[in-house]
């Protein structure tokens, strides 16, 4: 009782907080600034139909490298932690229907997991989400099967790899343009199709490659956690 | 307003009111079963009705909507099926008035 009403005070006085700090804000009624840059020239200048990959990987391509490096050390720790310090349950065998389940659907999912990251530039998507539907492909498989993932030098490849490959598209835009991540190292091409918008499909491959084989690797790092007992 | 206008409320109407149901008993419910009997058997229900209502309103989005019912329909129910059977073996999850429990037989038998 006590702890709800200190809930609603802490809510309320939050909420008059909030609204006073933004009592004379208005919401402006046309784009202003980088906004209005991005929406005009966006397709132009990228080759991008999606302006919020446009933004994401080309505009902001630096800020994207930055995520990819932050998952990288969360991803790092996880295992880390997992590793010292195992959970200790052990898996228990996966029951028939977990098991068809199991067997039937992660091509279908994988199949997705390619077509998000690979139309990132043309529809919702892209190297993030793409790479964790790949990555609950390989959960499925794994929560299906009785075995403990062995040594997973393949993913941490696999994961290297693909984290290199972004910083050199990087470097290849700095020595020929001058400019890091810059976009039109490859043609913008016609905005569209498949094979458009300069190195935007290469970053998201290399994005999706990245956070499929991460996660993969922290899913198999829980497993193994739990069967080393 | 057409016949199939009024068929795509009534029967996304239906989905959205299953889901509340749902999300009611989640919030309702004693056990951790009755809760996963609300969460998982009526959300198949609701987003499968809901989906198929969005398909009577747009005819042309129908083909996609009937793949997303289709993973929905094979996906939630082994996902619940999986989530109880691992309720199950949590021994502090059982509820009191359970009586019958044909699982725990099954294990003590054969396997």
């Amino acid at each position: 009782m006590i702890r709800t009403i200190v809930g609603l005070v802490i809510v309320l006085a939050l909420s008059a907080i909030v609204i006073s700090s933004v009592s004379d804000y208005s919401v402006p009624s046309e784009l202003i600034g980088a906004g209005l840059n991005y929406t005009e020239q966006g397709v132009d200048d990228t080759g991008s139909v999606n302006l919020v990959t446009a933004v994401v990987v080309a505009y902001r391509g630096l800020d994207t490298l930055g995520e990819v490096v932050v998952l990288f050390s969360a991803s790092t720790a996880v295992v880390l932690i997992l590793t010292l310090i195992p959970i200790g349950a052990n898996p228990t065998p996966p029951s028939s229907i977990v098991a068809f389940t199991a067997g039937i659907l992660p091509g279908a999912i994988v199949l997705f997991g390619i077509y998000v990251i690979t139309h990132g530039h043309l529809s919702p998507g892209g190297g993030f989400p793409g790479g964790a539907v790949v990555a609950s492909a390989f959960l499925l498989v794994m929560l299906g099967s009785n075995t403990i993932p062995g040594k997973t030098k393949f993913l941490t490849s696999i994961e290297s790899l693909a984290g290199l490959t972004f910083g050199l598209l990087g470097f290849w835009g700095m020595l020929t343009l001058g400019q890091f991540l810059n976009n039109l190292v490859l043609p913008a091409g016609s905005p569209g199709r498949i094979l458009s918008a300069g190195i935007i499909p290469l970053i998201s491959l290399a994005i999706g490659a990245k956070v499929a084989s991460e996660l993969s690797g922290v899913f198999a790092s829980y497993r193994k956690a739990g069967g080393e007992e | 307003m057409s016949f199939m206008n009024i068929l795509a409320h009534v029967v996304t109407g239906l989905g959205a009111l299953v889901l509340f149901a749902s999300g009611l008993g989640v919030f309702r419910m004693p056990d951790v079963f009755n809760k996963m009997h609300a969460g998982t058997k009526a959300t198949t229900l609701g987003s499968v009705l809901f989906l198929f209502g969005l398909g009577l309103f747009e005819p042309s989005w129908l083909p996609k909507l009937f793949l997303i019912i289709l993973f929905i329909v094979l996906t939630n129910p082994v996902s619940s099926h999986a989530l109880a059977r691992a309720a199950h073996n949590e021994p502090s999850e059982k509820p009191d008035n359970l009586i019958i429990d044909d699982l725990e037989e099954s294990k003590g038998g054969d396997q």
